[in-house]
């Protein structure tokens, strides 16, 4: 008995092995694809049959990427996301709690914040876009990022919700009676045992904004203001400048580097709050 | 139980609210509407069926004795406006790079900024209808194509440039198509634009492949006739069966590794049209049928219905998945060497020529459009004139006058001259000629047929481009039988229901007949939409006529 | 007194802490859904030249009347769901599969969480460059596994499935990372304890973490639902609605009437159909949310 077990276990574990080297195969693969092309030259992207290695070194298409000036693309990206990302977090979880918690706002409130994500952004695009001309607020940091917090807030709030919902209530009410005060209840203990939710949150909203196209093509006027994405698309799309892919791809494997080195960097919390539940019980 | 009424309550409560605030939006909404109407103006036009030669204003004599040249007269003149700041909308791309380079130029000479605000082709209309409806200024000038020219001159976002040639004196006098790139067919004695790109589709083809001993032999045998660039849609199609080889059948000796095909021309929805349109002219079709009254779409005639049909036929002797081929690909795969012959913008020469890694340099034929034989044994032959552009100033613009100057200065012969022979390494050929003077072929041959840069021009493309004198004479041929894209109001939506249609029947959903009957159908109910007298204001079904744009 | 005072201190806390949060989303949200709703109501072509005319919710029936819009409803239909249904099943397997102790863990996570983080006008890029036959890496694979090609970007069908791919493969690491925060914040002690009672891998799944974690799966389900129905970048890049009109979502419905045509007022009541659809679904699905 106890060897069969054994088996079953090492069977078991070849099996998940395998599992995850082909879903790992699935999902790495296209970035083979990117990273390849980024390192081909203009034409041989169109090579037939397929090229599956580069044909020249990068610096080719690294040298056309940075004599666009993507420098500055990268720089209002950056701003853009952190900023909005950050008061995203810190709203959304200040929201989060009062209605996991508190029930703020009854039945309507959490529902009438999810709403506001409901409809399609282009909807919003005219009456955004002109009365932000208004305010003066096209063309600059402020604005986008003002825009993209408006954006995340409902997601945030509801992730955020969801993970405090699941928290059992007797710590915090404990620590309030030890004297904490809400608040404090809500900084010292809600807040670290919810860190994997706060860890999934910060990354998706931090993707939301570094990933937004639509927003960042219209707010934006001059070509250094722009985000990533849209310069993505107003380089790399159309009859005249369709072709340069492995520029493209130069600057997509760019753009990816950031965000990857975020989640890399976070991923320890997402450890750190298994132990707490661990100890816990 | 009470949570079940509690949420009934709720429920019922949000439904109040939203029937609320349904109705305060209508009350809100009719107020809006209005206080926001404004006068509903039709511009000023009169309806001509003969075009008269427009005259611009008086001509003054100089004062100097020696005569400059109107680019220099537009540079000094612009001095005086140092620091001022000018937005430029062109198209992202090749556009973008050559303008860039000639504003930063312009920006040394006059201490100006001019601005390059790229977008991507059809975003360039919104940018500029975004910017001019709040009024941010943002915009100054525009690469316009003439078919935005109703939706524009409509929406009051582009200015007339009467007032500003007056004074300053551009030399227009040996543009092609004048009346139609500036929008004086329209409305005589106005001037609407400057033009700057002369844009037309040409026949490109591999001359290494046509000039194979092998492959003309074969041809000749299998056919009757010699290899050649063809000159009918008919021979295009039997060129481009012949020419297409599975992998492991031989081309030119060798056998091929992947499919080659005998044309890749752009077939994917997203652009199709223009080349359905580039067929129709030679057939005798037209894009309406316009009597004394009435306006009715022409683009399921016969005429029209054979024209979809054999290119029907063509597209499956291409690449795989033909009819997916869109603009990355149609160049890509050129240059790839995937391709025998192909049909595209101007820009296509220098880029097949210069592109990095490009695998047809030198190789690269040019010719005329192949047309349809007539009754009387002649051939006729139509390219479309897709695009072509002229640089507009908008309406809200905060410094018209230094924007033209920069306007007048980029199409000023000795400065123009310069930028249709533009090739360098991010803008592979952008403007192209669109003064009777840039056929010339000697500037060409004395910038390609060296490694020198003379014109300055190529900036680190030392290789010379012996094909640069055949490929400006086979532009020249293609202009003069050019055939103009339509220009009516509401444009987008014919595009889109012909794109559409377009795409069916070439990926076999529809038949040509069936498709086009329900372009048809539709583009009825869009000149409803738009208006039909309007429409008809616009449409002038002789321009269309062979021969009838003044070269 | 304590009971009632306690009420009362939460409440305001409530409030504060919930003020910004709707004040932000009150100022950029409020005002443009009432002009949205008013422009629905009028007729407005950008570029006409004319302004608004009221015309009685015309622009409604326009809409409804349009077969281009009933057949971009069915289109996402199919595509946002076959996406929707693939990423769940991709995103389950994968937090299932990552819910254990493995080492570099967190290197495996990130490597599956990198797809998502790539802009979606790149994706859209990537896989048409690999989706094109000739030139891309797939066809190769698929006619070695198949033995015959699939017309990725002509076929009506394998067109709608190439922007279904695409779009999995992007956000498939979504669910994956929610549930797999929903199934590591499961305190480990449940598990100790089911296994002292004898309880099977299997069961401690369908027990312990599936109705734990019901929460989190249904607001991944939620939040992922009204992102494929609001679909846009991938499919505007990789076939442009094509061919013909076979992927074409109500998304691309609507910025077509927006951006391509100009006409404010039926792009406006186009988006508010869109709206009340989503709010039904939505709704249901809190309300099976709540359910004990």
């Amino acid at each position: 008995m106890k060897s069969s077990t054994r088996i079953t276990r090492h069977a078991k574990n070849a099996i998940i092995g395998i599992a995850l080297a082909v879903f790992l195969l699935w999902t790495v693969f296209p970035l083979y694809w990117v990273v390849i092309t980024a390192f081909k030259d203009q034409t041989a992207v169109f090579q037939s049959p397929p090229l599956w290695w580069p044909n020249t070194d990068g610096v080719i298409a690294f040298g056309q990427l940075m004599a666009t000036g993507v420098i500055y693309n990268f720089q209002s990206s950056f701003i853009v996301s952190i900023s909005s990302t950050l008061a995203v977090v810190f709203i959304g979880a200040l929201t989060g709690y009062a209605i996991a918690r508190f029930k703020a706002g009854g039945n309507f409130l959490p529902l009438w914040i999810l709403s506001q994500r409901m409809l399609p952004p282009i909807a919003f695009i005219v009456p955004i876009f002109l009365m932000f001309s208004t305010l003066e607020l096209v063309d600059t940091y402020q604005g986008l990022a003002y825009a993209y917090t408006a954006f995340n807030l409902p997601y945030a709030v509801w992730m955020m919700k969801t993970f405090f919902e699941e928290l059992p209530v007797e710590m915090e009410e404990s620590a309030e009676v030890d004297g904490c005060g809400k608040l404090g209840a809500f900084a010292r203990i809600a807040l670290p045992l919810a860190a994997p939710g706060i860890v999934a949150t910060v990354i998706f909203v931090f993707i939301m904004a570094w990933n937004e196209f639509l927003f960042a093509l219209v707010l934006m006027r001059s070509v250094k203001m722009f985000t990533l994405p849209p310069t993505e698309y107003i380089f790399y799309y159309g009859p005249t400048s369709g072709v340069r892919y492995n520029v493209a791809s130069m600057q997509a494997l760019l753009a990816i580097l950031p965000v990857l080195a975020l989640s890399v960097y976070i991923q320890k919390y997402l450890v750190r709050g298994l132990t707490f539940g661990a100890v816990k019980g | 139980m009470s949570k079940k009424s509690e949420e009934n309550n709720i429920s019922r409560r949000k439904y109040l609210q939203i029937a609320g605030g349904t109705v305060a939006g209508l009350v809100v909404g009719g107020a809006l509407g209005y206080v926001a109407k404004p006068e509903v103006t039709v511009p000023p036009t009169t309806v001509t069926s003969t075009v008269t030669e427009t005259v611009t204003g008086t001509v003054t004599a100089p004062p100097t004795t020696v005569a400059m040249d109107t680019g220099q007269i537009a540079v000094e003149a612009a001095k005086k406006f140092a620091g001022t700041h000018i937005g430029y909308v062109v198209e992202s791309g090749f556009d973008e790079g050559c303008c860039k380079a000639f504003a930063e130029e312009w920006n040394k000479l006059t201490g100006m900024n001019v601005e390059i605000i790229a977008q991507p082709t059809f975003g360039v209309r919104e940018k500029v209808i975004t910017e001019g409806m709040a009024k941010t200024g943002a915009v100054d000038l525009v690469n316009t194509f003439p078919i935005w020219y109703p939706d524009f001159i409509a929406g009051k976002y582009i200015v007339p440039l009467n007032q500003y040639i007056d004074k300053y004196q551009p030399d227009m006098s040996d543009v092609i198509f004048k009346d139609y790139f500036t929008a004086s067919t329209w409305q005589p004695g106005v001037t609407w634009a400057l033009p700057i790109d002369g844009d037309v589709f040409m026949l490109y083809y591999r001359k290494d492949i046509f000039e194979h001993p092998d492959e003309r032999k074969a041809f000749k045998e299998q056919y009757g006739y010699d290899l050649a660039p063809p000159e009918t849609w008919q021979q295009y199609t039997q060129i481009a069966k012949f020419l297409t080889r599975k992998p492991g059948e031989k081309l030119m000796g060798q056998p091929v590794a992947a499919q080659f095909g005998g044309q890749i021309e752009f077939r994917s929805k997203g652009g199709v049209f223009w080349w359905f349109f580039n067929r129709i002219g030679a057939y005798g079709g037209r894009y309406f049928n316009k009597t004394a009254n009435n306006i009715d779409p022409a683009i399921n005639s016969p005429a029209c219905i054979q024209a979809l049909k054999d290119m029907i036929e063509c597209t499956p002797y291409g690449i795989p998945e033909a009819a997916a081929v869109a603009y990355a690909e149609t160049i890509g795969g050129m240059e790839a060497g995937s391709g025998a012959m192909n049909i595209f913008w101007p820009m296509f020469g220098p880029h097949c020529q210069y592109a990095p890694g490009s695998k047809v340099v030198d190789k690269i034929g040019y010719a005329l459009m192949p047309g349809v034989k007539q009754q009387d044994g002649s051939i006729l032959h139509r390219a479309i004139m897709a695009a072509g552009k002229v640089i507009n100033l908008t309406s809200d613009s905060r410094n018209p006058e230094a924007a033209y100057l920069f306007a007048q200065w980029i199409t000023s012969p000795a400065v123009h001259q310069r930028c249709v022979m533009w090739a360098t390494p991010t803008a592979l050929g952008a403007l192209n000629p669109v003064r009777r003077r840039e056929f010339d072929p000697a500037p060409w041959a004395q910038e390609y047929n060296t490694t020198s840069d003379p014109y300055n021009v190529r900036a680190g493309n030392p290789t010379p481009w012996p094909g640069a004198v055949d490929y400006v004479k086979a532009d020249e041929v293609n202009l003069k039988v050019g055939l103009p894209d339509i220009l009516v109001p509401g444009w987008a939506e014919f595009q889109e229901s012909i794109d559409t249609e377009l795409s069916n029947a070439v990926t076999g959903k529809k038949t040509a007949e069936n498709a086009l009957n329900d372009c048809h159908d539709q583009w009825v109910k869009f000149i409803d939409k738009y208006g039909k007298a309007n429409i008809m204001q616009w449409y002038l079904p002789e321009m269309y006529e062979p021969g009838y744009l003044k070269w | 007194m304590g009971w009632i005072e306690a009420k009362w201190t939460r409440r305001r806390y409530g409030l504060l802490m919930v003020l910004p949060c709707v004040a932000v989303l009150a100022s950029l949200m409020i005002v443009p859904l009432i002009y949205e709703l008013a422009l629905s109501f009028h007729e407005w072509v950008w570029g006409s030249g004319l302004g608004w005319m009221f015309n009685w919710g015309l622009s409604y029936v326009k809409v409804l009347t349009d077969p281009r819009f009933s057949t971009s409803l069915y289109n996402t239909l199919i595509i946002g769901g076959s996406s929707l249904a693939l990423e769940f099943a991709i995103g389950f397997a994968l937090a299932f599969l990552l819910n254990r102790e493995i080492r570099g863990r967190s290197v495996l996570v990130a490597a599956f969480t990198s797809p998502m983080m790539l802009i979606p006008v790149m994706v859209a890029h990537l896989w048409r460059i690999m989706y094109f036959q000739g030139s891309g890496p797939i066809d190769p694979i698929v006619k070695s596994v198949l033995g015959y090609s699939i017309l990725w970007l002509q076929d009506p069908w394998a067109s709608k499935f190439a922007n279904v791919f695409a779009n999995t493969w992007e956000w498939a690491p979504f669910t994956m990372l929610i549930l797999l925060a929903g199934f590591t914040a499961i305190p480990v002690t449940l598990y100790e304890a089911a296994r002292v009672d004898g309880a099977s891998s299997w069961q401690m799944f369908t027990r312990i973490t599936l109705p734990m974690a019901r929460p989190l799966i249904v607001l991944a389900l939620l939040i992922r639902a009204m992102e494929e129905i609001k679909l846009f970048d991938v499919i505007y890049l990789i076939t442009t609605g094509g061919p013909g009109t076979e992927t074409e979502t109500v998304t691309l419905y609507i910025f077509r009437q927006a951006f391509q045509f100009l006409d404010m007022g039926k792009a406006a009541a186009s988006s508010f159909i869109l709206l009340i659809i989503v709010t039904v679904i939505a709704t249901v699905s809190i309300r099976y949310m709540y359910r004990p």
